[in-house]
């Protein structure tokens, strides 16, 4: 069998598996996504939103050309029918054979075979319930006891939690950390890296679901040994709770529960650092359960022969974060450490594209996607209309399908209706065979989702040179036969209503210009530091040219300093490998001692003026660009640093160490300090990897010196996931930590002359615990000082018009899901330039953008595909649209408005704001929704039509998991992508129309798809959708009262995300 | 300028060698340095907040910060009941039993055991029980318990003394002897009763072992063997203890540490025994003869130092009609604050009392009429909660209700 012909196998379709499985296709290999049970999405399914933005927004992950929802039944559709989704996959039997591996299966009953050429393994996590849960903290017999998962599965459900076994509000609260974590005596020994967060996010749901019921707040207690809030944005995370909500935290484990019979409350006795222990009662305890490997890890990993840890997680080589030493074997998310979505994310996108430079390197290359006819200017598609009706079985089952075939030929202006089963293989030829035969230039296709099949359906169209034909999808399954369940006839008439007013619609389309650009096969990475040089040797390996410029005269940024990695990995050796690759590879370009003066040009060819040692000039053309200027260790005023020869930060440390000092030999006591300016007023976040450099470090001080007493003064110790047993190494060999409060600093003062030997320091610190201050005479005092961006940043942020997070990083365009994508196409940043993270984890996001650049240069031509709004008619350069972008895209040049195709994600909302109607988004236009509405109901007077708008996210997502209702209203549902894209006008027209009462349905406030994630810059953040969309309905229901409508004929009904199979009915 | 004198001294000082060696033999050699601090045992502990602080996450830091003299002169050493409620959900598995008695054991090599409680243990050596009582007095009080015994169940029933070759020896607490001879009575009623073949020891029939909690090493040693001679002088097979919690741990715990060897016969409680015979049909008993509520008190060294926690419920359920938890139970019970030697410390008797006060609220809150408790320790110190409390309930150990609710076939 040709290796080329072989599917990657991705094993698991929780959200790492369907990251790798979406980039590897991108990439232009084939994919089984085998998912064990019967629906993917993992464990994101049950959560409705998860940290640090506290949404569900699973959508971000879809690539401009495909639909992925996790909520919805559709899951995954793409152009390109790269991917094969299989579920319920009980894997039985696994041979490796690098190139060709084979799997036996069962699905369904049936025994069945794959063949793939590489695996990536995305099997995730269970969650761990210690066996002393019941005996210690009561669950399971105590009612007030719930893990996190529970809490937030009864808050998705309930919405709000009374206080358990009585009535009213909850008023005590207590989240229990580390129900399980962290204890190697009675449950595991690592750290489950995500419950602090978690803890934090559900404790703010409880204040939050309060508030929203304008109930008292409950008083939340949180009970931990250390903080681990360790990512970019955590630390504001843990500052809203505190500071709006008065969360209030207690450092200390407790023992146990107790509930008293007859007395619901539950007693916990437990012992803050100072003082004696102390007794508080509580409605509720949330116990923070954490993350194992999951079920049948072992024989995985038995039958693929790669290592489990002790704790049963999958083992990675060194510095390679998701490759397994087993050729052909990645693995990515929680199975190789528990991690959180951002990491697991990054990992999936590392993993497809170690895997796809493996299958690269081995002959097995990417299959080319079919060359598109070239397409630009201006589209006017023909005016001759078609109707495809879907003969699927759900269908077929609820309608009277060949009356809706009668109804729509009969329908004045439509040239030809014809039923077609979308599901059918065929499908594709004879959708495209009846437009060229028809001279169609304007398709209603009435189906199921539309969100699911417009990607399907519309790649059909470009691959068949079509690209501007008009295409509307009408849900005919969720939003008529479902809704008028049992009444075939209704729904048969309702399936005819969104029929006749889509083709009203699509004769409205608008012909529009479409702009495509020719992509030049060409990348720069910008940084020659560990994460700048595994994007090039990627990008390289995987087939593109390169350029790499650095400003310094060395490739190796920060790694210079250092000698290992935590882990124990040799630096030094992996960056002399890593040099020598690049340089001498055929399609890399090194440009050192090099700086960028000056961009220009548009997604897919960037022009690029660079200066090298400060005289030579030199012109890069290229079709991505990867930011990757890393980050500098920060230089502190504090502690007597550079004023006391004892004072060190951890990379000087490392320079000693490096050159294996006769000073640290010499050094009998030595003091860490953590966190010196990190996680305060001024630096408001945590560079997260200062605490395992200090682990590390203080583990080699004492190979070098046993009897050395070293101690760590620091805030909590952020030992996250895996590298837990690292703190625990460091403990047991003898180094003291101490808990500091950052009103109360240690102090640290030169050892007065005559009172001791010279060059030493007197450092004091308050010990809780003991209740006094301890001073320890120390040789060498080390600061933690975190790291920050480097300054450049702010220049070539303003240079390729990317925003900056508010610390001076790259920001991306979701902090969460797209942790290396920025918000202007083409451009991605990793490594510490997008913000802090060991060395490891740099890596992985170095290989996550690289596999997203060399998808973008994989492509001949790079077309702006996605709808964006346009400034078409009559501008008056009022600034509307500038202000109610929350997107920054609109700008007024030459006293007119111009969009900015680039930073434009086509919500509606300037459409929708516009005074003089002058923007205009495909499918979206004002004529187009007129004409829809216009064509709302023949006998409005009779029936008093209700008109649905629904966003094409959480809400179109309800529809699709309400499951059947039997609606006694005369329902229309439109769809819009965001409510934003409603405005006042559309209100109105709906009535004009006849309707007699409309319903705004769309995703709850923190919930939206447009969103903007991230402050831009120096823009400033963008406004609020959520504020643009309620100011439009006031004035919406304003004049409606002044024509005499009542209050309630514009309702809002705001959705979050379904779990699914349990969605919300719109009406 | 102040400093803390310990830090300037190297992390194992050659003046607290000793000491740290004992620490380490007691815990292991890198345990007590795993200590995450997070609280769990001084969150665990019911003496923190009663105004009689016994903190164990602060021996622990002070151990770690090198201030063993602050330790050892604490009175914090000789407050803790060792009752090891704080190490049941340590995550590094520091266990505070072992280690406060570490210290202990440290200090009584100093000399510096506190007066009463070194007196407990030195008559035991020297007199041979811990109370002093004369060989008469104790064979005395035995013949009258066997004439009780005989006017119940006839001449055959007999309570043998230094009878060769009796499969069970079994040993009890002085106090049995000097003040609750019934409980002796009881014993033999359910020895007769099973058919056991059994013996009591007229020379070392003493079972406590208060060494065990003075840390005097060498008294234990020798304590213990005495039992073990004993055990091999009559040809016994097992060794049958009292309802005593401490004289339990100590001959379970004590042989390895102090002789070097495990024992070569069983050790086992009589609540042991006890379940045996009822799960094997040995014994009958009839509940409604105990018809008042009753709650059970777990010992701290018979449940979480020996694991001991299902046979005496199983027990109860079958000698009582109404029987009842108390919240907390089991692993996570709390002590009743009078262990660890605390009742010999008469100069702690408020704090002890204080420390009971918690036990008070937990048996007042069951409603019951009886308290039991396989513990002459605990039974000691309940009948003084009780008393200073003013809570009208009685204390038993589970032989006394076993006996009461015996059918014996042909009797009735």
């Amino acid at each position: 069998m040709k290796k080329d012909a072989l599917p990657v196998a991705v094993l698991g379709a929780g959200i790492a598996g369907v990251q790798a499985a979406l980039d590897l296709s991108r990439l232009g290999y084939q994919v089984a996504l085998l998912e064990r049970s019967s629906r993917p999405g993992g464990k994101l399914t049950v959560l409705p939103k998860t940290f640090p933005t506290n949404d569900c927004s699973a959508c971000v992950l879809s690539p401009p050309d495909s639909f992925f929802c996790i909520r919805s039944p559709h899951f995954i559709k793409q152009g390109r029918d790269n991917i094969t989704l299989l579920t319920g996959v009980e894997v039985k039997k696994l041979t490796r054979n690098p190139g060709n591996f084979s799997l036996h299966f069962y699905r369904e009953g049936r025994e069945e075979e794959l063949n793939a050429a590489a695996l990536i393994l995305c099997p995730g996590y269970e969650e761990y319930l210690p066996a002393n849960l019941d005996a210690r903290y009561g669950y399971g017999r105590y009612l007030g006891v719930l893990t996190g998962l529970e809490l937030e599965q009864r808050l998705g459900a309930e919405g709000y939690l009374c206080r358990p076994g009585g009535n009213g509000p909850l008023q005590q609260v207590a989240f229990i950390q580390c129900a399980g974590s962290r204890d190697p005596a009675g449950g595991v020994a690592y750290c489950s890296a995500v419950c602090c967060m978690y803890a934090l996010k559900e404790a703010l749901m409880l204040y939050e679901a309060a508030a929203a019921r304008k109930l008292p707040l409950p008083e939340i207690t949180l009970f931990y040994m250390d903080l681990r809030t360790y990512g970019r944005a955590y630390e504001s995370y843990l500052a809203k709770a505190r500071q709006e909500y008065g969360l209030k935290l207690v450092r200390s484990r407790i023992h146990s529960i107790i509930q008293t019979p007859g007395n619901p409350r539950l007693t916990i006795r437990y012992a803050p650092e100072e003082g004696p222990a102390r007794v508080a009662e509580f409605d509720l305890a949330v116990l923070a359960t954490g993350l194992r490997p999951p079920d049948g890890a072992r024989d995985l990993a038995a039958a693929l022969g790669i290592e489990l840890d002790a704790y049963g997680f999958c083992q990675t080589s060194p510095l390679a974060p998701v490759s397994t030493p087993q050729p052909g074997i990645f693995v990515a998310g929680a199975f190789s450490g528990p991690c959180d979505v951002i990491d697991a994310v990054t990992q999936g996108s590392a993993a497809a594209t170690a895997c796809a430079a493996w299958l690269k390197e081995n002959g097995a290359g990417p299959v080319k996607s079919p060359l598109l006819p070239p397409s630009s200017g201006a589209v006017d598609p023909s005016p001759r209309t078609g109707v495809f009706i879907c003969g699927c079985d759900h269908l077929a089952a609820d309608l009277d399908l060949k009356g809706l075939e009668e109804y729509c030929r009969s329908l004045p202006g439509v040239d030809m209706v014809q039923e077609l089963s979308l599901c059918d293989p065929q499908a594709g030829e004879e959708f495209l065979r009846a437009i060229n035969e028809n001279g169609l230039g304007r398709i209603v296709v009435a189906a199921c989702s539309a969100r699911a099949l417009e990607p399907v359906l519309k790649a059909r169209l470009d691959q068949a040179g079509l690209p501007g034909v008009g295409l509307k999808i009408v849900n005919i399954l969720d939003h008529a036969a479902r809704i008028y369940s049992g009444r075939v006839e209704m729904a048969t008439r309702k399936a005819g209503d969104l029929v006749r007013m889509a083709i009203a619609g699509v004769k409205a389309t608008v012909p529009y210009m479409n702009e495509e650009a020719t992509v030049t096969p060409a990348a720069l990475v910008i940084g020659g530091g560990a994460a700048g040089m595994t994007a090039a040797l990627h990008l390289g390996d995987l087939g593109h040219e390169v350029h790499l410029v650095e400003k310094e005269a060395q490739l190796g940024g920060n790694l210079l300093r250092m000698q290992r990695t935590l882990r124990g990995a040799d630096v030094q050796a992996w960056l002399a490998g890593q040099t020598w690759r690049l340089m001498q590879h055929p399609r890399i370009h090194v440009h050192l001692d090099a700086r960028i003066l000056d961009t220009s040009g548009k997604p897919g060819c960037f022009q690029t003026e660079i200066e090298i040692a400060g005289e030579r000039r030199e012109s890069i053309t290229h079709g991505v660009t990867i930011l990757a200027t890393g980050a500098g260790e920060k230089k502190t005023q504090q502690y007597l640093y550079s004023q006391h020869p004892a004072v060190v930060t951890a990379l000087e440390l490392e320079d000693l160490l490096k050159t294996r000092s006769p000073r640290l030999a010499g050094a009998q006591r030595v003091v860490f300090i953590q966190c010196v300016d990190s996680r305060d007023a001024g630096h408001p976040y945590c560079s997260r990897t200062c605490c395992s450099e200090t682990l590390k470090n203080a583990l080699e001080l004492k190979k070098i010196n046993p009897a050395a007493a070293i101690y760590v003064l620091n805030r909590d110790i952020m030992a996250y996931g895996l590298q837990e047993q690292w703190y625990e190494a460091a403990r047991s060999r003898g180094v003291v930590f101490l808990h500091y409060q950052p009103g109360e600093p240690p102090r640290v003062t030169p050892l007065a002359a005559g009172t001791g030997p010279e060059g030493k320091l007197l450092v004091r610190a308050y010990e809780a615990i003991l209740e006094e201050e301890v001073t320890i005479e120390a040789d060498l005092l080390v600061l933690a000082t975190g790291m920050e961006p480097p300054a450049e940043n702010r220049r070539l942020a303003a240079l390729f018009r990317v925003p900056l997070d508010e610390f001076g990083f790259f920001a991306t365009s979701h902090p969460k899901l797209k942790p290396v994508e920025t918000p202007v196409p083409g451009i991605y940043t990793c490594g510490l330039a997008a913000g802090p993270g060991n060395l490891e984890e740099a890596l992985a996001s170095a290989q996550a953008a690289a596999g997203k650049a060399a998808a973008d240069l994989a492509r001949e031509r790079y077309e702006l595909h996605r709808q964006v709004a346009r400034v078409e008619g009559a501008c008056a350069a009022c600034l509307t649209c500038v202000r109610v972008c929350p997107h920054g895209a609109p700008a007024i040049k030459d006293h007119r408005s111009h969009i900015d195709p680039l930073l434009c994600q086509g919500c509606g909302a300037c459409v929708a704001a516009c005074p003089a109607r002058a923007i205009t988004l495909t499918g979206y236009s004002h004529k187009e929704i007129e004409a829809e509405l216009q064509a709302l109901s023949p006998e409005a007077e009779k029936v008093h039509p209700t008109v649905i708008f629904t966003c094409s996210y959480c809400a179109y997502a309800n529809s699709e998991n309400a499951g059947s209702t039997s609606c006694p209203d005369d329902v229309s549902i439109l769809q819009v992508p965001c409510l934003s894209r409603v405005g006042t006008l559309e209100v109105l027209k709906a009535i004009e129309a006849g309707a007699r009462q409309i319903v705004l349905t769309g995703c709850v406030a923190s919930q939206c798809h447009f969103r903007p994630a991230r402050a831009f810059g120096s823009q400033g953040p963008g406004p609020d959708p959520m504020l643009c969309q309620e100011q439009a309905w006031r004035r919406a229901r304003k004049i409606l009262g002044e024509l005499g409508f009542d209050e309630d004929t514009v309702k809002v009904l705001r959705l979050p995300p379904p779990p699914p199979g349990r969605g919300q009915p719109l009406i | 300028m102040p400093f803390s004198p310990a830090i300037e001294e190297s992390l194992f000082p050659p003046l607290y060698q000793n000491l740290h060696e004992k620490i380490t033999g007691a815990l292991g050699e890198a345990t007590l340095r795993s200590c995450l601090t997070c609280g769990v045992c001084s969150g665990g502990c019911p003496t923190g907040d009663i105004g009689a602080p016994v903190d164990p996450r602060k021996i622990v830091r002070l151990l770690l910060w090198g201030m063993e003299d602050k330790v050892l002169a604490s009175d914090m050493i000789w407050l803790c009941t060792m009752c090891g409620r704080c190490t049941v959900y340590c995550p590094v598995g520091v266990n505070m039993g072992d280690l406060v008695r570490a210290l202990r054991s440290h200090l009584a090599e100093e000399g510096r055991v506190p007066e009463n409680l070194q007196k407990v243990v030195d008559l035991a050596v020297t007199s041979g029980n811990n109370m002093g009582i004369s060989r008469e007095d104790y064979l005395d009080t035995l013949d009258w318990m066997q004439e009780e015994l005989q006017a119940e169940f006839g001449p055959r029933a007999e309570i043998p003394v230094d009878k060769k070759g009796a499969r069970v020896m079994y040993v009890i607490n002085p106090r049995e002897a000097k003040f609750f001879p019934l409980s002796i009575l009881a014993a033999a009623k359910v020895f007769y009763a099973a058919g056991e073949s059994w013996t009591l020891s007229s020379r070392s029939w003493d079972a406590t072992n208060y060494a065990l909690f003075s840390g005097d090493d060498k008294a234990g040693a020798i304590l213990v063997q005495r039992l073990a001679d004993e055990v091999e002088r009559l040809g016994c097979q097992e060794l049958i203890m009292t309802e005593c919690g401490h004289a339990f741990r100590a001959i379970r715990w004590g042989p390895e540490r102090w002789l070097g060897h495990k024992l070569p016969f069983p050790v086992r409680s009589i609540v042991q025994l006890m379940a045996e015979y009822l799960d094997a049909g040995r014994i009958r008993l009839d509940p409604s003869r105990n018809s008042e509520p009753v709650t059970y008190h777990d010992p701290c060294n018979l449940g979480r130092k020996e694991g001991i926690f299902e046979e005496p419920r199983r027990v109860l359920q079958a000698a009582v009609t109404d029987f009842r938890e108390m919240t907390p139970n089991r692993e996570n019970n709390y002590c009743c604050g009078g262990g660890g030697g605390m009742l010999s410390l008469s100069e702690f008797g408020q704090e002890r009392l204080a420390k009971g006060k918690v036990k008070i609220e937990q048996i007042q809150r069951t409603g019951a009429g009886i308290v039991a408790t396989p513990c002459h320790n605990c039974v000691d110190q309940l009948n003084d909660l009780c008393r200073h409390y003013h809570l009208n309930v009685k204390v038993k150990n589970l032989v006394e209700l076993v006996a009461d609710a015996l059918v014996i076939a042909g009797k009735e």
